[in-house]
């Protein structure tokens, strides 16, 4: 498992699911890095930034679909098990593909944005079940990333 | 192992959960919130918030997709992906707290149209220790930051993530935090991604794969504390 700022986010949203210290939690991150409620976007800018630096040859398409992806991964952030958020990012050099990619015992989920503005969602089982779908740019990003991070 | 029988303890938060693959409709999380059981036991029952970002910034909007559910002294949580149960009112038995949450794992799971398929379980337990001039952090739990008499600590967060050789398969996280003045939070996560994710539909089988988390985590805050800490406790 890659560590990611999204690995730090899991951690955080873990520990401020408790009832009673949640919020001295949220106090402890505001101290020391982030002004409160901001933590979560700091954590996945920071992650959209290093996928940025580390594969700058993406392209506006390429990036317009990784922040869209975001953006809906922000909105759910707090009502999903945070286990769900160990998501990998690499880049497929050949195509140029930008690969975010998780894996569970049933198998690996991959989410491929090629350069043609396409996210191509592909799931192999161990069991074998193979599942792929093309998207277009007017996806239903939430449910995108409900089918990515259910299995 | 054996370790002492406190007299009291310093538990003051104790969260069990059951992550579950599949991502259920939202129809479930109604059903389950009006259930007269359901109902009667949680008089405080809320949809969980959505957060989203506006030209005005950050705005919070409803979510009928989640629940919080609070009585008194405990609460039910809903995500997506999981169910975790929260006893509010400081030490009670590890028994009792796992009746509980297989009791209403075992409704929520009867409304779905397959039984869910568990894949992980945990345990949590957030112990409060205060502390003062004479007993600081570095006297009582065993993770603190280095301190000294030149030093004067306002707050600090450790995070040590391991397992025991004996118990490969379950993942222990400990943290210790200094939220406040006079208190230490020592936050002790076991979990279990189990092996062989089933439904494990049946009581038994879900009281089996909870019982090792129990003697872990007694191991993990025995580890924790120091002997002066626990001297309080006995």
């Amino acid at each position: 498992m890659e560590i990611n700022s999204l690995s730090f986010l899991t951690n955080e949203l873990y520990l401020r699911q408790s009832e009673l210290f949640g919020n001295d939690y949220k106090e402890l991150e505001n101290n020391s890095t982030y002004s409160f409620n901001e933590l979560s976007i700091s954590n996945l800018e920071e992650w959209q930034n290093s996928i940025l630096q580390k594969y700058n040859s993406l392209n506006e398409l390429q990036i317009e679909n990784l922040q869209n992806l975001l953006f809906s991964l922000f909105k759910i952030l707090e009502t999903i098990n945070p286990d769900k958020l160990k998501i990998n990012d690499d880049l497929l050099t050949d195509e140029n593909d930008l690969l975010l990619w998780r894996e569970s015992y049933k198998g690996i989920s991959k989410l491929f944005f090629n350069e043609y503005g396409n996210i191509v969602y592909v799931f192999n089982g161990n069991d074998g079940k193979k599942v792929r779908g093309v998207f277009n740019n007017d996806v239903d990003y939430e449910k995108l990333l409900y089918k990515f991070l259910s299995l | 192992m054996i370790y002492p029988q406190l007299k009291n303890t310093p538990i003051k938060e104790i969260i069990f959960s059951i992550s579950y693959d599949e991502i259920v409709d939202k129809s479930c999380f109604k059903k389950f919130i009006d259930l007269k059981e359901i109902s009667e036991r949680f008089n405080d029952i809320k949809p969980s918030f959505l957060l989203e970002i506006t030209n005005n910034g950050l705005k919070q909007s409803i979510d009928n997709n989640n629940f919080h559910l609070r009585n008194r002294s405990e609460v039910l949580q809903l995500r997506k992906g999981a169910l975790s149960y929260h006893y509010l009112g400081g030490y009670k038995k590890y028994s009792e707290v796992l009746d509980s949450i297989i009791e209403l794992w075992t409704l929520f799971d009867s409304l779905t149209t397959e039984n869910l398929t568990v894949n992980s379980l945990s345990i949590r337990y957030i112990n409060v220790i205060e502390i003062d001039k004479d007993n600081p952090p570095s006297r009582l739990v065993q993770l603190y930051p280095k301190q000294s008499s030149d030093r004067n600590i306002i707050n600090f967060q450790n995070s040590v993530n391991f397992n025991y050789v004996e118990f490969p398969n379950y993942n222990i996280n400990v943290v210790s935090t200094k939220p406040k003045q006079n208190v230490v939070l020592l936050d002790i996560s076991v979990s279990n991604k189990l092996i062989h994710p089933s439904t494990l539909a049946d009581d038994p089988k879900l009281f089996d794969a909870f019982k090792p988390l129990q003697e872990i985590k007694n191991k993990v805050f025995f580890d924790s504390i120091t002997a002066k800490a626990l001297i309080r406790y006995i």
